[in-house]
């Protein structure tokens, strides 16, 4: 050890002789002191412990001074000797023991939650699965799905005279409407069984519609479909090609004349 | 206003996948027949003409009748003047079905009165009913 390094090297001031305001702490705060021991130790004055209890006993500080908060490794625990589920529980029993009578109710009617009946259907109906607004009761008829009555109603109502319109009344025409598809699609795939192709095509659908008298007011839709198709992708009615003749309305064609 | 028209020119049409529903459960697969594209699109085509025929007499009905609005009975008429006679029947019981929901759907709003039950004895039960949940609340073991 060299000189320099002593006058380098701290010193401990011996402070013994002076006479502190402060008592040594009495062996129970000594032991409380142990409960700190997180804090980053802070020797002064000689005596190592006398920091925290320094504080404790100061006359600046009350001596209710709380601890300072924790670092977030330790969570602080309350000692208690009750198990606080164990005390809500009971409290809570307590509570029920004595149940206090219920004011004098009313009979209130529970409420249910109910769309106003709506006048109008107006929902703007976007993509292609939507169901119609109202769940269709089941029709003893073979098809389930149901139009949008909405889209029906538009449809309706695009025709300039046409003005109100009844609630009920896009549901008839939507139930007409079915009935007619059913009796066109059948009659346009008879007419493609009767030609033997497992397509039924829009010229079987022609056919179909040329032969019934009812159904003269597709005409014009019907007249831009070419009575047969010059180029067929799926040539499986091959056997009757020629035999497709322009059908005017009413030329009944028996049913098997191909076999 | 016409440029509305061509804008909503396809809401004037019926959704395809539903026509294609309804043409698959006519025709279903065991059927061993197919509705081919065009012919689907051109039975929408008679579709709409459809509807539009038969929403055209049953105004022109209606305004004979000096009615402001197209009702059922308008709908039916059309229908057995334009020669669909034959789906009158079904089409009123689906109209019917659909008053019927109607009526029940007010029903629904005065329920307390459905009940039958006075309003003493309502109370009573509800007070029944306080007391077993209570009991239930009470037994549960935790």
């Amino acid at each position: 050890m060299t000189d320099q390094d002593h006058s380098y090297r701290p010193q401990s001031p011996d402070f013994s002789t002076f006479q502190s305001p402060i008592s040594p702490p009495p062996p129970a705060a000594a032991a409380t002191i142990h409960h700190f021991h997180h804090l980053p130790p802070v020797y002064q004055f000689g005596n190592p412990f006398a920091h925290r209890a320094s504080y404790d006993a100061s006359p600046f500080f009350p001596p209710q001074y709380q601890q300072p908060p924790a670092p977030p490794t330790r969570v602080p625990q309350p000692y208690l000797h009750l198990d606080p589920d164990m005390a809500r529980r009971s409290s809570r029993i307590a509570q029920a023991a004595e149940v206090a009578p219920l004011p004098p109710a009313k009979y209130v009617d529970p409420v249910v939650e109910e769309e106003p009946p709506e006048e109008e259907i107006e929902v703007e109906e976007e993509e292609e699965e939507e169901e119609p607004p109202k769940p269709a009761p089941p029709a003893p008829v073979e098809v389930k799905t149901k139009f949008p009555v909405a889209r029906i109603k538009r449809i309706m109502q695009a025709d300039e005279d046409v003005g109100k319109v009844a609630q009920v009344t896009p549901i008839a025409v939507s139930k007409a409407l079915e009935l007619f598809m059913i009796s066109l699609v059948t009659k346009a795939a008879k007419e493609a069984k009767d030609r033997n192709s497992k397509r039924v095509t829009a010229s079987h659908l022609k056919q179909a519609v040329v032969k019934d008298e009812v159904l003269d007011f597709l005409a014009d839709i019907i007249a831009k479909v070419p009575d047969q198709p010059a180029g067929r992708k799926h040539d499986d009615d091959g056997s009757d090609q020629n035999d497709q003749p322009k059908r005017k309305r009413g030329g009944r064609r028996p049913k098997d004349d191909s076999d | 206003m016409s440029d509305r028209e061509f804008s909503s020119n396809d809401d004037l049409s019926l959704p395809k996948a539903t026509v294609q529903k309804i043409i698959t459960e006519i025709l279903p697969p065991s059927s061993g027949q197919t509705f081919s594209k065009d012919a689907r699109d051109l039975l929408m085509e008679c579709c709409v003409e459809f509807i539009t025929l038969i929403s055209s007499e049953a105004n022109d009905i209606s305004e004979k009748e000096a009615k402001k609005t197209i009702a059922c009975e308008h709908v039916e008429r059309a229908l057995r003047d334009l020669g669909f006679g034959d789906y009158i029947p079904d089409v009123l019981a689906v109209a019917e079905e659909h008053k019927e929901q109607l009526k029940s759907r007010e029903k629904k709003q005065s329920k307390m009165e459905q009940s039958g039950l006075s309003e003493e004895e309502l109370l009573r039960q509800q007070q029944e009913l306080f007391r077993s949940a209570t009991e239930k609340y009470h037994a549960a073991p935790e």
